[in-house]
């Protein structure tokens, strides 16, 4: 019989509070390694007896039947809504985590792309700005004045402007004329 | 199914709260050390314990007497501490701390001021053990089930489960050498 299987025997009969098989007694015997390792054994018993049963501590009673009216209430009051109770794991938090989470990244796109179209606006109003400026140098839009002028040269009658041009003395005398006698009076 | 803690818990199923008192009663201390004995710190033990017979209290329309009532329970406890205890080793490991020195850490004041070394020698060897034999130790030392009751806790076969005390054995043998007796008389256990 090899000491493995007679060190197993040992432990089983131990704990089966059965005797030993009669081969495995006789491997006892004259075999000292089983000899100490079963010598052991008994050893270790003695030592687990040295640990207590742990007994509840005060208030353990109390506390268990708060934890017991809790999970009442919850089951009730899940019956009465229709719906499974509400089972409490490790991961329940995550209930309340996950849409907060959505809501927290739905509000970070948002303002992202919020603050990117200010961003562009911004640009956008700086260029033409720039570009307002650049207009208002360039010498063109300096003498606007004068193309304004020759617009409304332009959409003047031409007749009225030759009349104008020939006589421009006859027609600044009599309106001279109409100014010291305005009612035509010889 | 003779088994009176199962007439009681098929009472409560069928709306008797006392019958839950009963069982709460029956086996609070049970529940307790046995997280204990599994989780190494007494608060958060109790926590557990307390999270056992809310399970059980959540279960009541569900259930279905397959096994005796302990090894229902046995298992609700199993499973709730070991996936409690891989929380706290995952936590450990993100923040890049051994979780040996959190297990031997995690005793509570009372133990601390006691100074008891043989006992903190203990914890720390037991928190030492992966979960799976810790939990087929205490089952079968502690808690006095059969193999056959502890395998079908924590759900492996009975061969399975008396390898994983025969090496939670051995290992806290070789942890706890210094505190060994030099010599048992290996014939009284015979």
């Amino acid at each position: 019989m090899r000491c493995e299987d007679v060190k197993a025997a040992f432990v089983a009969a131990h704990y089966a509070k059965s005797e030993l098989d009669v081969k495995a007694q006789a491997h006892l015997a004259v075999c000292v390694s089983c000899n100490e390792f079963c010598g052991a054994q008994l050893g270790l018993d003695s030592l687990l007896a040295a640990a207590p049963d742990a007994t509840p501590r005060p208030g353990f009673d109390t506390r268990f039947f708060a934890r017991l009216e809790g999970v009442k209430k919850d089951t009730k009051h899940a019956e009465r809504a229709g719906v499974a109770p509400r089972r409490v794991t490790r991961w329940s938090w995550l209930a309340l985590a996950l849409p907060l989470t959505a809501a927290a990244a739905v509000s970070l796109v948002v303002w992202q792309r919020h603050s990117a179209q200010l961003v562009e606006q911004a640009r956008q109003d700086e260029a033409i700005a720039r570009d307002l400026e650049l207009v208002e140098n360039l010498p063109v839009v300096q003498q606007l004045d004068e193309v304004e002028a020759y617009e409304v040269l332009a959409e003047a009658n031409v007749d009225d402007l030759d009349r104008a041009m020939r006589a421009p003395d006859d027609t600044h005398d009599a309106r001279d004329t109409n100014a010291v006698n305005p009612a035509g009076a010889p | 199914m003779d088994d009176p803690d199962v007439a009681f818990m098929l009472d409560f199923a069928r709306g008797n709260d006392e019958a839950f008192v009963t069982l709460y009663r029956s086996y609070r201390d049970r529940m307790v050390s046995y997280c204990m004995r599994l989780l190494g710190d007494r608060a958060q033990a109790e926590e557990a314990a307390q999270d056992v017979f809310l399970k059980l209290y959540g279960a009541r329309a569900s259930y279905q007497p397959q096994s005796r009532f302990s090894t229902y329970l046995y298992r609700i406890a199993t499973h709730h501490c070991f996936n409690l205890r891989a929380r706290v080793e995952r936590k450990l490991v993100a923040r890049g701390l051994p979780i040996e020195e959190h297990a031997s850490g995690a005793r509570d004041a009372a133990d601390a001021v006691a100074n008891d070394e043989l006992r903190a020698a203990l914890s720390e060897a037991l928190s030492s053990l992966p979960a799976n034999q810790r939990a087929a130790l205490v089952l079968v030392h502690h808690e006095g089930l059969s193999y056959r009751e502890a395998a079908g806790v924590i759900d492996v076969s009975e061969s399975a489960l008396k390898s994983l005390v025969h090496r939670a054995r051995e290992t806290l043998t070789g942890r706890l050498a210094t505190w060994l007796p030099a010599s048992a008389e290996v014939k009284h256990a015979l």
